[in-house]
């Protein structure tokens, strides 16, 4: 997966999450940027990730991602992994 | 797909249009309720949950009326992250009759949400308090040996002894306890059971003594224990999201945890169902009576497709002895069906079984209609269980109240899908509960009701059936010669022919053959239909309908006019003036002794043993409006000119 289409799936996630179709992301973002992307909505989406891309995270990889680009990082590892 | 209680298999899939529906429901319609509950009586991802616990809400906030769903409030307090469960609790409360509204305290504030008077949860007018814990915060989360375990055990059971009092103490409302599941960390492994101190020992004193709390402060109980057992501990634990999130059990489970305290909620409110509605054929016993006959039946113990049908049966009467009032709802003779009760030495059920008994060949919405008003209950008090998809979806169709559990091709699941569900959940049991079945069946004993045939275009239209229509062929030839010889019950003049005779058949000149396919968006339904004319040996313009008969499947969906249109198109094109059918009553063929006048034939003959002769003048048909795709591999073009010799008088019939 490129960074590209893992940003535009962690988008779609988001904005089913938040009830909010015209979200916009960038690698920058974070979640204080984004409206009710609070530590519950946070758990959502990770879930969500799992279940899409179908790989588990550990407790330690979620913990202090600084920004939507962390996660892109982080997600391209457990992809790469799998195959 | 294999039998997995986690998927909830016994639910349909959600309508394609699911996001605008809710949307819409939340927004603008009139029937909010129904539609609400509609909508989340199918399997939803957590995305639709979420979709359908918004449309609640903003019914809510905008004050709507949400009947038929009952209105309930339920204070949320958890030693874990409830959040994630909330929109799945709305949507499963919609789907057992509760419109939920959730008023949930933050996270891991039991203590002081129960003791603070002024706390959210004790001024919010709840009508009961959901009490999420499990053996971490009982402090049951490790084994305590050499010391005493009973001690341990009795100091968490009293914690939440303390905090149900307290809640009902400063804010008045109940308490829905749970059991708390044992997670798979064996000390010695087996020997764990004969430990006091071991983890699974202690939390199954604590389960016992939590039944009991919940039984004396006037509480509920939602058998969380069970459930984890029912999905596997090892899939319902979940340590890294207990790690990183703090959710108390795995976010694969929110689904059935949901639908659990749905069932819970509708019981307390009373919406739990009343009445099992049986289909018979391949539902309560296996293979088709009016075909098959009694002695055909699949339903002996050490049969393995039998056993299936016993394992209904006796869920059935399981259900009957706890207070489930039964009924049966099938396309059968009424004669047929209740010699197989009376004759079949296996049949657990019995005819004094049943409180309403409505064996006809009417829809079975109509059926349900005439069940619910026999037996004076609503349609919301019914679950119907039937083996044939495109009973379901039609039920389902024109009464969106009646449950209809999913069923898999394999009957062997039939009773696991059935008591999985959870339409009779219960919270409370007495002895009248058993003694009202025998009430009703004795009230509605042979209350004939009289069901209304209701307009089915729009039903049918949605089954997107094909029909094929094929001369006989070697391919066909066995089903054939099957359907021929053993159709009972939809079949004209029960001539039988061999296989033998069939296939002679194929290439005879004086006969016009038909063989009749019909799928749906369902699946194939295969061969279901026999079409067989000579020409008649007095007057070369004149077909005889020697043998017409159908599978019973596919009764009600206008087959029988799809094939009279393409019989009577074939026989203008092959010049042919006039149909001649034949009716031969036998003891099993009554359904079709208005066959033909139904199509529109004239009755020319009818002699002392009832044999009637019917009469259509080609020139006369006007083939009717057909809700099916319709297809055929007879050697003739479209455009009407035929490979085989044409009569000239066809020009005439065609004129007419």
């Amino acid at each position: 997966m490129t960074r590209q289409e893992i940003l535009a799936t962690i988008r779609d996630i988001l904005a089913d999450v938040l009830d909010n179709e015209s979200l916009q992301l960038t690698e920058s973002s974070t979640a204080e940027q984004v409206e009710d992307w609070d530590s519950i909505n946070q758990v959502k989406l990770l879930i969500g990730l799992e279940n899409e891309l179908n790989f588990r995270f550990s407790a330690q990889e979620v913990e202090g991602l600084k920004n939507v680009g962390a996660l892109i990082d982080l997600v391209q590892r457990k992809v790469s992994a799998q195959t | 797909m294999s039998y997995c209680a986690i998927n909830l298999p016994w639910l349909r899939e959600p309508p394609a249009d699911f996001a605008a529906r809710c949307r819409a429901a939340g927004e603008s319609l009139d029937a909010a309720g129904r539609e609400l509950q509609f909508l989340a009586n199918s399997r939803l991802s957590s995305r639709q949950a979420t979709q359908l616990a918004r449309a609640v809400r903003r019914c809510h906030e905008k004050h709507r009326d949400l009947n038929p769903l009952s209105p309930f409030r339920l204070g949320v307090l958890s030693g874990a992250t409830a959040d994630l469960l909330l929109d799945d609790l709305v949507a499963a409360a919609a789907r057992h009759g509760v419109a939920l509204e959730i008023i949930a305290a933050p996270f891991d504030q039991v203590v002081q949400q129960a003791f603070d008077p002024e706390s959210l949860i004790n001024t919010a007018k709840v009508d009961a308090v959901l009490i999420a814990v499990d053996h971490r915060w009982l402090k049951l989360d490790r084994p305590v040996l050499g010391e005493d375990s009973a001690a341990a055990v009795a100091q968490g059971v009293e914690q939440l002894k303390q905090v149900v009092e307290a809640l009902r103490t400063h804010g008045g409302a109940p308490a829905i306890l749970q059991t708390v599941p044992v997670p798979s960390l064996p000390l010695f492994g087996s020997f764990d059971r004969r430990v006091r101190g071991s983890m699974r020992a202690m939390l199954d004193d604590a389960n016992r003594a939590i039944g009991s709390l919940a039984e004396e402060a006037g509480g509920f109980l939602l058998d969380v224990a069970a459930l984890a057992e029912q999905v596997g501990t090892d899939g319902w634990f979940d340590p890294v999201q207990w790690a990183a999130y703090k959710l108390p059990f795995s976010a694969n489970c929110t689904p059935i945890y949901a639908d659990h305290l749905g069932r819970l909620l509708g019981a307390i409110r009373g919406k739990t169902r009343k009445c099992l509605v049986l289909d018979l054929d391949n539902t309560v016993w296996g293979g088709v009576v009016g075909d098959d006959g009694v002695a055909g039946l699949f339903l002996s113990q050490g049969d393995p497709r039998g056993e299936a049908f016993i394992a209904v049966q006796r869920s059935a009467l399981e259900l009957r002895e706890r207070g489930i009032i039964l009924a049966v709802c099938s396309k059968n003779d009424e004669a047929v069906a209740r010699t197989s009760f009376r004759e079949h030495p296996e049949m657990l059920l019995k005819e004094e079984h049943f409180a309403a008994f409505q064996a006809n060949w009417v829809d079975k919405p109509s059926n349900l209609e005439a069940i619910a008003k026999a037996l004076n209950i609503g349609l919301d008090a019914l679950v119907l269980l039937d083996d044939n998809p495109a009973e379901r979806a039609q039920v389902r169709a024109a009464l969106p109240e009646v449950a209809v559990p999913e069923l898999p091709n394999d009957p062997t699941w039939f009773a696991w899908h059935l008591r999985a569900a959870g339409y009779f959940e219960a919270v409370a049991f007495s002895a009248e509960d058993r003694l009202r079945v025998a009430s009703y069946a004795a009230d509605a004993q042979r209350s004939a009701v009289m069901a209304k045939a209701r307009d089915l275009g729009e039903y049918l239209a949605s089954l997107e059936m094909k029909i094929v229509f094929s001369p006989f062929d070697a391919k066909g030839r066995q089903r054939i010669a099957q359907l021929i010889n053993k159709t009972n019950q939809f079949n004209l003049t029960t001539r039988r022919y061999t296989e033998g005779e069939v296939a002679e058949m194929e290439a005879a000149p004086s006969l016009f053959t038909m063989q009749v396919r019909l799928s749906d968006k369902f699946g194939d339904l295969g061969m279901i239909g026999i079409v067989i004319c000579r020409s008649s040996p007095q007057d070369a313009s004149t077909w005889e309908i020697d043998s017409w008969l159908m599978s019973c499947r596919v009764l009600g969906r206008k087959v029988e006019d799809a094939m009279l249109a393409k019989v009577v198109s074939e026989a203008r094109m092959r010049g042919i003036r006039r149909l001649l059918g034949l009716y031969i009553p036998s003891p099993k063929n009554s359904m079709v002794a208005s066959h033909y006048e139904k199509l529109g034939f004239h009755l020319r003959n009818r002699d002392a043993r009832d044999r009637s002769e019917w009469e259509l003048a080609v020139a006369d048909y006007a083939p009717p409006g057909l809700p099916m795709i319709c297809e055929d591999h007879y050697p003739a073009d479209s455009d009407g000119s035929s490979k085989l010799p044409v009569m000239e008088s066809a020009e005439d019939a065609r004129a007419g």
